[in-house]
């Protein structure tokens, strides 16, 4: 017998699939954007449902692993739809030709031809295939002919979360946070399981939004705190320690309680990543000497295993513990992140 | 000829709402007008029935569909504004309207060729569009395609291939597939109005 979990997980992706035609069918640019995030969302329904068997056929396995490149080929997302369509590939080999040809009779022609403009594309845009990762180097007509290229490219790959992503780093280093934040908030909600960009977004927070809706997203982000992924939870302490430094003195127990236990719940997840271990061990150190009344040194940075973070700091950042580890992890998670 | 005749607002009935309410807008603004704007005629469709997968037993009848617009407005408050936009369709919209006004229409034929069944999930990349059971290995379900013109020729190139015989068509595709356990296809053409509901599996 099918789990009820599975049929109600393939219907709810059906659902999304129907909504987002009809957006995609109303016409206009929000909602033809919606409709992407819709079929994204309904890929992923596709998956979560699957995990719902308890042992899939391959046919099974197969099918939905069609069905999930399918809605991301529909998405425009030429780099989603590439990873699907190596599970695809995956998947088929179990089964004979005589059974996977009429499963891929639909999207055998769809992908090819997703991937052929995608690559033609990108072709006319030697800047973005070559400079992304370093866009916050590029200057004056550099700059200004990768922007050109990457609108070019995000007509007609919206979506696509990378360039919403690349989108992103440039409107930083054009010192215009507000639109950066748009750009990180389509990337998010395109890949929402891509932890990087969500831990940028609540980087970007309080250089985009005004102190209310700080609070807000800060509150939010708390709320959820127990299930946040480690790079969520450093970020979030991490803020929480600055509003504590530059808020009002009543609050600031509450903010640095509300960042140790951010921390701890960081910390205490299963394969956090060696790098993103040692700032939250370095952000403990600090709340700790904050909430003791002690002065949080450099000292606490090498303690946490960070001192080739201090040396190789512009003397700037050295100058202040905290600013000092912002920067590693602003830099780490960005990097990380392209 | 047998005549069936089908409201609108009943498809709520007939199928869940989640269904209805994304498909309504769209049946709306692909069909032309014509003669229920001017004289408040239904909208008729001549249906071939297959009810069987045998190539005999197929019946003509012809389908009066017809709607009323405050009761459907009175189901989703943003109908009237959503059947306007879909009608302004520029290009890159019109495959979508054809496509969901088609979903929506076969909602209709799934009511009355197969009463009592209910449409649970739809699909993308797979065969058929329309679910009725998920059950891996054992799927049920409707393939739906609409064409703008072409009538009974262009449906019929739809279901069996063409001439040339460079595909199977569609009803060659499900019966090549063998996690499918019933299939039907439900086609429809806007001009002349026309549709064909045939199952194609057992």
């Amino acid at each position: 017998m099918t789990s009820e979990r599975y049929q109600l997980g393939v219907g709810e992706a059906g659902k999304l699939k129907l909504r987002a035609t009809a957006l995609l069918a109303e016409g206009g640019e929000e909602r033809a954007f919606d409709a992407l995030v819709l079929l994204h969302d309904a890929a992923r329904a596709e998956a979560r449902a699957l995990q719902a068997l308890e042992h899939p056929s391959a046919h099974a396995r197969l099918a939905s692993a069609v069905e999930q490149c399918a809605c991301l080929v529909e998405g425009r997302d030429p780099t989603l739809a590439a990873r699907a369509w190596g599970q695809v590939l995956d998947e088929a080999r179990a089964l004979s030709d005589d059974v996977t040809e009429p499963m891929l009779a639909r999207l055998r022609p769809r992908y090819p031809r997703l991937v052929a403009a995608f690559v033609s594309a990108l072709r006319k845009s030697p800047r973005v295939a070559r400079a992304s990762a370093s866009v916050e180097l590029l200057q004056g007509r550099d700059r200004q002919r990768y922007l050109r290229e990457l609108e070019a490219l995000r007509g007609r790959f919206p979506g696509a979360p990378g360039l919403w992503w690349s989108t992103c780093r440039l409107e930083q280093a054009r010192g215009r946070p507000r639109a950066a934040w748009d750009a990180i908030q389509r990337a998010c909600r395109l890949d929402p399981d891509n932890v990087h960009y969500s831990a940028v977004r609540l980087l970007l927070v309080a250089r985009a939004l005004t102190a209310r809706e700080v609070d807000t997203w800060l509150s939010e982000t708390y709320a959820g705190i127990q299930r946040a992924p480690p790079e969520v939870c450093l970020v979030y302490a991490l803020n929480e320690l600055e509003r504590a430094r530059r808020g009002p003195p009543a609050s600031r127990s509450t903010r640095l309680g509300r960042a140790q236990e951010a921390v701890i719940q960081g910390r205490s997840r299963p394969g956090v990543e060696p790098a993103v271990a040692q700032s939250l061990r370095a952000a403990q150190l600090l709340i700790s000497a904050r909430l003791e009344g002690h002065e949080a040194t450099l000292d606490l940075l090498y303690r946490a295993g960070l001192g080739e973070v201090v040396v190789t700091s512009p003397a700037r950042h050295r100058a202040d513990a905290f600013q000092c580890l912002s920067e590693h992890v602003t830099q780490a998670l960005t990097r990380h992140a392209a | 000829m047998r005549v069936i005749d089908y409201s609108l607002e009943h498809l709520d009935v007939d199928q869940d709402f989640d269904w209805v309410v994304d498909t309504i807008p769209a049946v709306l603004a692909w069909l032309p007008e014509g003669a229920r704007k001017r004289r408040g005629l239904p909208t008729v469709f001549t249906l071939h029935h297959h009810p069987a997968a045998s190539a005999t037993g197929a019946e003509r009848l012809q389908l009066r569909l017809d709607w009323d617009l405050a009761k459907l407005a009175a189901m989703d408050r943003a109908l009237l504004q959503r059947t306007a936009r879909m009608r302004a369709r520029r290009t890159a919209q019109r495959e979508h309207v054809t496509e969901l006004a088609a979903y929506g229409l076969a909602l209709v034929a799934i009511s009355l060729c197969l009463p009592g069944r209910r449409v649970v999930s739809m699909r993308k990349g797979l065969p058929p569009d329309l679910l009725l059971d998920v059950t891996p290995g054992a799927l049920r379900g409707v393939e739906v395609a609409g064409r703008s013109r072409g009538g009974l020729g262009a449906l019929n190139v739809l279901r069996a291939g063409d001439a040339s015989g460079e595909g199977p068509g569609k009803q060659g595709v499900l019966r090549e597939r063998s996690d499918i356990l019933e299939a039907h296809l439900s086609l429809w053409c806007a001009s002349p109005r026309v549709s064909v509901m045939a199952m194609v599996k057992p």
